[in-house]
C-alpha cells in the first residue's frame, strides 16, 4: 500500500504518528509524512520520508495574540472533566467556532491543503491517515478517493464534544444553525467539487491507543493501537550516570518539550517544585531546557538537571515522575508502569489526570491548585503508597495487551481493501 | 459546485473575524459579549459597561458607552463619522483585513455621511407628509389591515406578518410594481441582515446572499419608471433627486428589516405581560404609544458604530483616528440617570430625555419616519382584529444579529 500521514506542524503531535509509521514500513509498505516546512526536521529525523505542504502556519503568533483567551473559553469543568452531556450550545458553538476560525483553518490553511491534495492526486495513496487536527489528511483522501482514518495520539475529546454539538444542533430550527467547523470543511471540499459530510471529521475509522479507563468511547469504528515511546523530539543518547541504579528513590520531574517551543505555557512555577522536592529523601532528575535551567536560582543537592534523557529509559528506574500533563509523558509514563502525578489545566490534560487517578496509577493535581503544600501532601502518597505502583502496573499491562503497531497493520490493509 | 477564490478569501475572513469576536468575550467583556449576540442578557452587559465608566475600552476593540447623556453628544458629534479613514503609513502591512474591507456596505448608504443622512432623513419626512403620497399610505393601510383580518388560530408573528407588512409597505411606499413585488420581497429578506454585518461577521452564505440581494435591489430600482408616481420616490426626484437611490436603498436593506423587527418587539413586549396588550386592544389609539415606547425599552437597532474621523479627546479620553466608538443604544435608554424606572414599559410615559435608535445622522436615521409609522400601522391592524393574541412559546432570534437582535420566530394563537 502507499500511506500517506498528514501531521501539522507541531512535534508533539507527530511524535505519535512515527511507530505506527514505522510498521507500515517494515510490512513493506510505502509511507510519506505531508507536513508543513516546519515539521520536515522532525519527520527526517525519525528516518521517514517527507513531503513539505504549504507554508509555515502563524499558529505561535496566533497564540501569542489570543491563546490565554482561547484557554479561558476552555477552562470550564464541564468541558476539561469530560462531562460533555452537561455542555451547553453557547460553549459547544463557541468552541467550534474559535478552534475552526483560529486553529484548525490556520494549520490546514487552503494553500496546505491545495498543497495535499496536489501530492494526493500525484502519489495515489491507498489510505491516507491523519493527525486528528489535520484535516487536509480527510480532505485529500475524499478527493482522490483513497480510504482515511484519524491516528488518534490522545483520548478523543474533539468527536466527544462534536457529537454533543450536532445532537444539539439536530434539535435547532434551521435559523439557529451555526455550525462553522462543517461551514469551512464545505466550502474547502467545494474547491475541489465536493461537498462535506461527518466522514470529513470522523474519519472512516480511528486508531486509538488509548487504553480502556482513559480511552473516550465516540461510538465509531475504532482501531485499539498499542502506545509506543518515541523519544525522536530530543536526541536519544543514553548518558553515563543512567547506567547506575540510583541509591535512593529515584523521582523524575519533568515539563516536556511544547512549552520549550511553543506559546502553550504549562502555568508551573520550577521554584515551587524544588522547593519541596528539595526535602524529600529522593533523587531528582529533572529535565529543563537551558533557558529553563537559568531561571532557576538554587538547585536542590539532591537534583539532577539534564536538558535531554530517553524518557523511556530514565522512566523504569524512578518511583514515580512528576510531570506537566502532556501526553507524550503520560503515556510514556503509563506504558512503564510508573506512577505519576499530574499537574496540567489544559485540553485533555486535566481528564487524563483524573482518570489516571480514579485507575490508582497516579495523582492529579490542577496546575492553578499547586501550592508547594499540596504538591509536598501528593508526592509523600505517590512516593510511599504501594497501591500506586501496582495499580500502574496493572495499566502498563493493559497497554502493553493492546495490539501492537505491527498487530495493527493487517488490520488497515484488509480495512483499506474494504474501502478501496 | 466550485467556488471561487474570492469566495475563499471572503468567507476565510469573515471566519477568522468571528473566531477573535467570540474569544474577546472570554473574559466576560461586556461589548464583546453583545456581539457574539449568544445568551448572555444584554441589559446586564450594558449595565456592566455604564457600570465601568462612561467610555470605556473594550477588548473587542473599541470605545464603548452606555451612559445616555455622553450617547446623545456622541451621536452629535461631527467628529465622528461612519466610515473608516484611509489606512496611514503606520498601519501595519500584515493587519488582517477588517470587516468594513471585506464586506464593504457603501451600496446601501450604511457609510453616508452624516450631513447626507440628516439631509435625505429631512426629504423622506417631508415627503412623507406630502399630500400626493396619501393614496399611498391609504393603500398601505388598507392593505396591512387585510392581512391583520386574514390571521387566525396558531401563527408566527415575525414569518407571517411582520416580515410581509414590512415589504408590502415598503414597496408600496417606494412605488414598486405589483409584477416585481415578489422578487422585491425576496431580495429584501436576502439584504435584510445589512445592519448586522456592520458589526458583526455573517457566515459566508449570508454574506454571499445580502451583497446578490444588494446587487439585486440596486438593479431592480434603477429599473423602476420612477420619477412620476405618487410615491416616495416619485415625490423624492422633485426635491431631492440625488436622495432617490440612496432613500430607496436604505428603505430595502434597512427600513423594511427594522420595521419588521419593530413590530416583532413591540407585540412581544405587549404580549409578555396580562393587560398590556388588553389595553391597546381596547384603545387601538394606543399602538403608538406602545411603539413609541418600545422604541426605547427594546429598540430595533441596539448598537450604533462610530469612526473617529481625527484624533480628539472625550471627556479626558484620547480617541485616536479611526478608532471605534460605539454607542450602545438600548442600554443608554436603560440609564436610570436619562429614564426613571428604565427597566419598566410604560407606553403612557412622556419620554425624559431622547429615545436612542435612529440618529438623524445615522444611515437608520434616514428610515425611521416611515419605520415607526408602518410599525404603527402594524400594531394597530392587529389590536383590531385580534384583540385575544398570546404569546405561544418560545420565539428565537437571528444568528449573529447583535444590532438588530431581529427576531425569525415569534409563535403566537389568535
Amino acid at each position: 500500500m502507499r500511506v500517506l500521514i498528514t501531521c501539522f506542524a507541531v512535534d508533539s503531535h507527530f511524535s505519535g504518528c512515527v511507530p505506527l509509521a514505522w510498521a507500515l514500513r517494515t510490512a513493506g509498505h510505502q509511507v510519506l509524512v505531508a507536513g508543513q516546512p516546519a515539521l520536515i526536521e522532525a519527520v527526517v529525523r525519525a528516518g521517514l520520508t517527507a513531503a513539505p505542504v504549504g507554508v509555515d502556519h502563524a499558529h505561535d503568533q496566533m497564540l501569542a495574540k489570543v491563546g490565554a483567551d482561547i484557554l479561558a473559553l476552555h477552562d470550564d469543568r464541564d468541558y476539561l472533566e469530560k462531562h460533555h452531556d452537561r455542555l451547553g450550545l453557547e460553549f459547544l458553538r463557541g468552541h467550534e467556532t474559535v478552534m475552526t476560525a483560529l486553529f484548525y483553518s490556520k494549520v490546514n490553511s487552503d494553500s496546505m491543503i491545495d498543497d495535499v491534495v496536489d501530492l494526493a492526486y500525484g502519489w495515489q495513496p491507498d489510505l491516507v491517515l491523519w493527525e486528528p487536527f489535520t484535516f487536509a489528511g480527510a480532505v485529500a483522501a475524499r478527493v482522490t478517493g483513497a480510504a482515511h482514518a484519524r491516528l488518534l495520539t490522545m483520548p478523543d475529546m474533539f468527536l466527544s464534544t462534536r457529537e454533543r454539538h450536532l445532537s444539539m444542533l439536530d434539535r435547532l430550527p434551521a435559523g439557529r444553525r451555526d455550525d462553522v467547523l462543517a461551514s469551512w470543511l464545505d466550502s474547502t471540499l467545494a474547491r475541489y467539487g465536493h461537498g462535506f459530510d461527518e466522514e470529513i471529521v470522523t474519519g472512516q475509522w480511528s486508531i486509538d491507543p488509548m487504553p480502556e479507563g482513559i480511552r473516550i468511547d465516540t461510538r465509531q469504528p475504532t482501531v485499539p493501537i498499542r502506545y509506543i515511546p518515541y523519544n525522536g523530539q530530543v536526541p536519544s543518547i543514553v548518558p553515563d550516570w543512567l547506567r547506575e541504579p540510583p541509591a535512593r528513590p529515584r523521582l523524575c520531574v519533568t515539563l516536556g518539550m511544547t512549552a520549550r517551543t511553543s506559546n502553550w505555557s504549562n502555568m508551573i512555577a520550577i521554584e515551587d517544585l524544588f522547593e519541596v522536592v528539595a526535602e524529600l529523601n529522593v533523587e531528582v532528575v529533572a529535565t529543563l531546557s537551558a533557558e529553563e535551567q537559568a531561571l532557576v536560582p538554587d538547585v536542590p543537592d539532591n537534583v539532577r538537571l539534564v536538558e535531554h534523557v530517553p524518557l523511556d529509559v530514565l522512566l523504569p528506574t524512578c518511583a514515580a515522575v512528576l510531570h506537566h500533563g502532556g501526553l507524550g509523558t503520560w503515556a510514556t509514563a503509563a506504558a512503564l508502569g510508573v506512577p505519576q502525578l499530574s499537574l496540567g489545566y489544559m485540553w485533555d490534560a486535566v481528564y487524563r489526570a483524573q482518570r489516571t487517578e480514579a485507575l490508582g496509577a497516579g495523582l492529579a493535581l490542577h496546575s492553578s491548585d499547586l501550592t508547594p503544600a499540596r504538591l509536598r501532601g501528593l508526592l509523600a502518597r505517590i512516593l510511599d503508597e504501594g497501591s500506586f505502583r501496582h495499580r500502574a502496573g496493572q495499566l502498563r499491562e493493559a497497554m502493553s495487551a493492546m495490539p501492537s503497531p505491527n498487530d495493527v497493520v493487517p488490520m488497515l490493509e484488509k480495512l483499506t481493501a474494504e474501502r478501496g | 459546485m466550485t467556488a471561487t477564490s474570492t469566495d475563499d478569501a471572503l468567507g476565510s475572513t469573515l471566519m477568522t473575524l468571528r473566531g477573535f469576536q467570540w474569544v474577546y468575550g472570554a473574559r466576560q467583556d461586556p461589548y464583546a459579549l453583545l456581539l457574539r449576540a449568544e445568551s448572555d442578557d444584554p441589559h446586564e452587559l450594558g449595565r456592566r459597561v455604564r457600570a465601568n465608566g462612561a467610555l470605556t475600552w473594550s477588548s473587542a476593540e473599541a470605545w464603548v458607552t452606555a451612559t445616555h447623556a455622553l450617547a446623545v453628544r456622541l451621536l452629535r458629534d461631527e467628529r465622528l463619522g461612519l466610515r473608516k479613514p484611509p489606512p496611514t503609513d503606520s498601519a501595519p502591512s500584515w493587519a488582517m483585513p477588517t470587516l468594513d474591507d471585506v464586506l464593504p456596505l457603501d451600496d446601501v448608504g450604511l457609510q453616508l455621511d452624516r450631513t447626507d443622512c440628516e439631509r435625505f432623513g429631512r426629504s423622506v419626512a417631508a415627503a412623507l407628509a406630502a399630500p400626493r403620497l396619501r393614496k399611498a399610505h391609504t393603500e398601505i393601510t388598507v392593505r396591512i389591515d387585510r392581512l391583520a383580518a386574514g390571521l387566525n388560530g396558531a401563527f408566527d408573528l415575525t414569518s407571517d406578518y411582520a416580515v410581509s407588512v414590512a415589504t408590502m409597505a415598503t414597496s408600496v411606499l417606494l412605488g414598486v410594481p405589483a409584477a416585481h413585488q415578489e422578487e422585491f420581497a425576496r431580495l429584501c429578506a436576502g439584504a435584510a441582515t445589512a445592519l448586522d454585518a456592520t458589526l458583526c461577521p455573517p457566515r459566508l452564505d449570508t454574506a454571499r446572499l445580502l451583497l446578490d440581494s444588494i446587487a439585486g435591489l440596486r438593479e431592480l430600482l434603477v429599473s423602476l419608471p420612477t420619477g412620476a408616481g405618487d410615491d416616495l420616490l416619485g415625490e423624492l426626484t422633485r426635491t431631492e433627486p440625488d436622495s432617490v437611490l440612496p432613500v430607496a436603498l436604505l428603505h430595502c436593506a434597512v427600513g423594511a428589516d427594522l420595521t419588521a423587527t419593530l413590530v416583532a418587539n413591540t407585540m412581544s413586549v405587549l404580549l409578555a405581560e396580562p393587560g398590556r396588550w388588553t389595553a391597546v386592544a381596547t384603545e387601538p389609539g394606543l399602538a403608538a404609544a406602545a411603539v413609541r415606547e418600545t422604541l426605547r425599552f427594546a429598540p430595533p437597532v441596539r448598537l450604533q458604530r462610530l469612526v473617529a474621523r481625527t484624533d480628539l479627546d472625550l471627556d479626558g479620553t484620547a480617541v485616536t483616528a479611526g478608532s471605534e466608538v460605539v454607542v450602545l443604544l438600548e442600554a443608554a435608554n436603560r440609564d436610570p440617570a436619562a429614564f426613571a424606572d428604565p427597566d419598566h414599559f410604560d407606553p403612557g410615559r412622556e419620554p425624559a430625555a431622547e429615545i436612542l435608535w435612529a440618529h438623524p445622522a445615522m444611515p437608520a436615521g434616514v428610515v425611521a419616519e416611515t419605520v415607526r409609522r408602518h410599525a404603527t400601522v402594524a400594531v394597530s391592524a392587529l389590536a383590531a382584529h385580534l384583540p385575544t393574541l398570546r404569546a405561544a412559546g418560545e420565539g428565537y432570534r437571528r444568528l449573529r444579529s447583535p444590532v438588530t437582535g431581529s427576531p425569525l420566530s415569534r409563535p403566537v394563537v389568535a
